[in-house]
């Protein structure tokens, strides 16, 4: 019977969206910049910063290609193919 | 002990059955959705009940035209009396009432750019970095649009202007994939939108 409510309870339970993950979010930016990426989600994140504000990171696609993504201390942010 | 060691399984299937359930809802939502942005669009309702009025009315028609061939003996001035008010009628049905389509349409909600902006800045349906390229994306926009403007060539450029801001349009509607409600107001507002970043700065 305690197996019956667990079931229930699951099959009750509502479908929720996950937020998006940083390796999600460097691949839409890639993919925003009209570079290919071949998947959703990126691998191999390296993020690195400079002490004026400015970031850098770097992520490798599904498709194997190296982007580097940087964003400055203003906000602006601009992708480049690494290989 | 059976049912224990089958209830995996079982959760599985229910997970499948509710995915699937989940599956079969989505499209019907897309088709309201549509109707809605259509009705509030155009400001034209679909009036389901005008019409099996309507059916009723072209039967009526199709009937009087049956009879008129089967009385070929009648006058022309009984026929058009005939005829006559059927053709009013359906012409009566045909013209959408103005009255009713106002109170069906109520027009589109009071959305202001700043809200919209707000909305964009908080939403979950897409990562930091992803709203940050947004941003250079409308910022680079924006000046394109104020060196046209010092070039007194905007005129001249606002068909390729239009074409580029439709695209970055349409990119941030594919990121708002999972906010779909975001993503139907910024596609409504997006006049006024167009409005707001071509417009001279004073």
């Amino acid at each position: 019977m305690k197996i019956l409510f667990v079931i229930m309870a699951v099959f009750f339970l509502p479908v929720q969206a996950h937020a998006v993950t940083p390796a999600e979010d460097i691949a839409s930016t890639i993919m925003l910049r009209g570079h290919p990426c071949g998947g959703p989600a990126v691998t191999q994140i390296q993020e690195q910063s400079d002490g004026k504000g400015n970031r850098t990171i770097r992520a490798t696609c599904p498709n194997g290609y190296r982007y580097q993504v940087d964003v400055s201390s203003e906000g602006r942010v601009s992708v480049k193919r690494l290989n | 002990m059976k049912l224990l060691r089958y209830s995996p399984l079982l959760l599985l299937s229910f997970f499948a059955l509710e995915l699937a359930l989940a599956g079969c809802a989505k499209p019907y939502e897309m088709n309201m959705s549509e109707q809605g942005v259509v009705e509030q669009e155009t400001g034209i309702t679909v009036d389901q009940e005008a019409e099996p009025e309507r059916e009723q009315v072209s039967e009526q028609k199709a009937e009087q035209e049956t009879k008129t061939t089967v009385e070929p003996a009648a006058t022309d001035k009984t026929q058009a009396n005939r005829t006559k008010p059927v053709e009013e009628a359906a012409v009566a049905v045909d013209r959408p009432e103005p009255a009713a389509a106002e109170k069906a349409a109520p027009g589109p909600p009071e959305i202001t750019i700043e809200q919209l902006t707000e909305r964009l800045k908080e939403t979950e349906a897409i990562g930091f970095l992803t709203k940050l390229a947004i941003r250079s994306d409308v910022l680079d926009f924006r000046q394109s649009v104020e060196s046209y403007r010092k070039r007194g060539s905007f005129e001249a450029n606002a068909e390729k202007l239009r074409g580029y801001f439709n695209g970055l349009l349409l990119k941030i509607l594919a990121l708002l994939e999972r906010d779909p409600a975001l993503s139907r107001d910024i596609y409504l507002a997006r006049e006024s939108i167009w409005k707001s970043l071509v417009e001279a700065k004073s």
